[in-house]
This record gives structure tokens, C-alpha cells and sequence, in this order.
């Protein structure tokens, strides 16, 4: 249904020779391929789009091509064009724009380096990550919106996690789990209020150790001896 | 839809844990068929461990399967450049062979894990290779339950 709107607009797109909503379309094309597991797809929208927002010198679809682009890569586990696409966009949007959305659920600047983030995890380059998950939280934080500081949590989560840190994984992924948790009740991400005093790192640095404490308490009413909590692999 | 194939082979190492194997491993072999359906080349990487793992642990019979689960990962894991996803495959593989008696292969495996580790500042895994490898030692024969 989505697809269909959006393979009409494309049409009428190209009929007027509407470079702009052509490029716009694309973008939303690529992004509609890679929710529906189809990342070859999402790739070769995405492309489309980045090569029009070029021609145009428009910010705003570059940025969403980039991201979209980055997503498709990561997908498809090419992670090295994940992450040039991805860097484009965490080397364009400083200043001004660090906290601009360019039409995606969280600002550009963060969700950006959390894909970076996890791609670069998934290659072992944990203290390139490193750096870039920290800033995410930070510009996050100073924007106070909570799909970002979700995307922010979750990749740096997502960092302790693949590299066997599980504290620091809990610790960071739980409130993760209240962001989303408070964003289902409160289905309007706008409405979401000064979260960022409520719900935090810091706050569960403060009653560390929730989840070993769940973990201990299965551990326990499973009979098994003590802490065995063991990552992924 | 995007990353259901990781979100199976998660719940599916999450059954494991749950001390449901049989439910465990249909779970990952789902996950590996919607990760190869949807060209989910670095997840499936994953999902192959995963039911490594599951099937290591749960039916130590077929270790034909989990050696070429483990295999499998290597393969796309080298492909892809994933390392922290190779070392763990070749823990994993490591372990099999300790258990099979196969002590040089073992070795190699936990000798390839445990740089990877080192060179990644993975801590928590060179520590579980480093426990792997004092098994390999004919003074340890027979600890931790190792059929030799």
C-alpha cells in the first residue's frame, strides 16, 4: 500500500521532471525497501537519491540518503561503505545542524553515528566507536529528544555488548528499555517530556546492577550456580 | 521486515539460556533462513554461532552440525571482516574440538581466538579463551567436563 502511493509519486515525479521530489521520493523508496527486507533495493533507491541530492546541493536529502544508504550497506554487511556513508554525514552535520531530524525519527547527527557505531563494532574497531557513541549521547542529551537519546543508548549498548562488556551493556540498555517502554504508552515521540532528568545512565548508575540482580533472581529460581551470564556470540 | 532474522537468533540464544534447546534450535534455524531470504549477510554470520552454540551444548551427538554452523560463520565472518564474530567462531570451534579430543586442532583455533581477543581489548572473551586453552594442557585432561 505505502509502496504503491510512493511508485506513484515517483511517476508523477518523473513525468513533471520534479528533480527534487524525484530525489524526495527515492529517499522514501529506499527507506520503505530496507523496512521491508529488501536491502538490494533500499541500495539502489538510496544511491538514486544521494546522486540527485548531489545535483541539487540539497542538504536535507543527502543527509537522508546517506542514513539510508549507511542502513542498506549495514544490512547487506558490507560495512565498510556503511561506514563512508555514514562518516559523510557525521563530517556535515556540525553546528548549526547537529540537531536537525532532516525528516528522521531522531536527529541526523545522532542516529547517524549509532549506525556507525554498530557497524564499526561489528569489525572489531571498538575505540574508533567508542568516541562517536559518546558524542551521540552527548548531542542527545543537549537536545533532550528521546528518539535520540534512544538510538544514542542503543548503540553504545549495542558497542559493550558485541565487544563482552555486560555491565556497562545493562547499564545502558535499560533505560534504553524505559525510553522505549515510555514512548509505547505515549505514542507521539513529541510528547514525550524532559525525559532526559527521569530517565538516564546516570540514574541506574545510582541502583546499579538492575539487570544482574534479574539475572541472579533467574539464576537462582532456575537452581543454577550462580552468575552465568554469557553474551552472544 | 528489517532485523527480524537477528531479533529469532537472539531469542533463540535467549531459549538457550532459558535451558530450551529444542525450541532453542528451530529458533535459530529460522533466524538463519529469514537472515539468507532477506541477504542479511552479517547477521546471519551471528545466527550461524548461535546455533554453534545451541547445538554444542544441546546435542553433543551431532557435532557435524555445530562444526559446520561454527564453519559457516568463519567463512562469511572472514568475507565480511566481522572479527569479533571470527574469534568467537573459532572459540566455538575450539571447543568442539577439545571436546572430540582433537587437542592441536584446538590449539590452533584457541591460538587464533585469543590474539583476536587481545588485539580487540575483548577481556571477556580472552578470558573464556584463555580458560579453553588451559583445558588443552595433558596436566588439565579432564576438567570441565571434557571428553578427551
Amino acid at each position: 500500500m505505502v509502496a504503491d502511493h510512493l511508485r506513484e509519486a515517483e511517476q508523477h515525479s518523473r513525468v513533471l521532471g520534479d528533480r527534487s521530489r524525484l530525489g524526495s521520493v527515492s529517499s522514501f523508496l529506499s527507506v520503505h525497501a530496507w523496512v521491508t527486507g529488501n536491502p538490494k533495493v533500499a541500495l539502489e533507491y538510496g544511491q538514486r537519491a544521494l546522486a540527485i541530492s548531489q545535483d541539487l546541493d540539497d542538504i536535507g536529502l543527502r543527509v537522508r540518503a546517506n542514513y539510508s544508504l549507511g542502513q542498506a550497506y549495514h544490512v547487506l554487511g558490507d560495512y565498510d561503505h556503511a561506514i563512508q556513508a555514514l562518516e559523510r554525514n557525521v563530517e556535515e552535520l556540525r553546528g548549526d545542524v547537529v540537531r536537525r531530524r532532516f525528516g528522521l525519527l531522531g536527529a541526523a547527527s545522532v542516529v547517524s553515528r549509532s549506525w556507525l557505531v554498530w557497524c564499526l563494532a561489528e569489525l572489531g574497531e571498538f575505540e574508533r566507536a567508542a568516541p562517536r557513541a559518546e558524542e551521540a549521547i552527548r548531542i542527545a542529551t543537549a537536545i533532550n529528544h528521546p528518539y535520540s537519546l534512544l538510538a544514542a543508548y542503543f548503540g553504545l549498548g549495542l558497542l559493550h555488548l558485541v565487544r563482552g562488556q555486560l555491565t556497562p551493556a545493562i547499564e545502558i540498555l535499560e533505560p534504553a528499555l524505559d525510553l522505549v517502554v515510555y514512548g509505547i504508552r505515549n505514542t507521539r515521540c513529541d510528547s514525550w517530556p524532559s525525559l532526559r532528568r527521569s530517565v538516564t545512565p546516570t540514574r541506574y548508575r545510582e541502583r546499579p546492577r538492575t539487570g544482574h540482580a534479574t539475572l541472579r533472581e533467574v539464576d537462582r529460581t532456575s537452581g543454577r550456580p550462580g552468575l552465568d551470564v554469557r553474551p552472544v556470540p | 521486515m528489517f532485523g527480524q532474522s537477528l531479533r529469532m537468533g537472539w531469542l533463540a540464544h535467549a531459549l538457550l539460556e532459558s535451558e530450551r534447546g529444542t525450541d532453542a534450535r528451530r529458533a535459530a534455524s529460522e533466524a538463519l533462513d529469514l537472515a539468507r531470504r532477506h541477504c542479511e549477510r552479517g547477521h546471519e554470520a551471528r545466527i550461524h554461532g548461535i546455533l554453534g552454540q545451541i547445538v554444542a551444548e544441546t546435542d553433543p551427538e551431532d557435532d557435524a552440525t555445530a562444526t559446520r554452523a561454527y564453519s559457516e560463520q568463519i567463512v562469511i565472518a572472514s568475507e565480511l571482516q566481522m572479527r569479533p564474530l571470527l574469534a568467537n567462531a573459532h572459540l566455538g570451534l575450539a571447543r568442539l574440538d577439545l571436546r572430540r579430543g582433537k587437542r592441536r586442532q584446538a590449539q590452533e583455533h584457541l591460538s587464533s581466538a585469543t590474539k583476536m581477543y587481545r588485539d580487540m581489548g575483548m577481556q571477556f572473551w580472552l578470558e573464556h579463551a584463555e580458560a579453553a586453552t588451559r583445558n588443552v594442557t595433558p596436566t588439565n585432561r579432564g576438567v570441565r567436563g571434557n571428553s578427551m
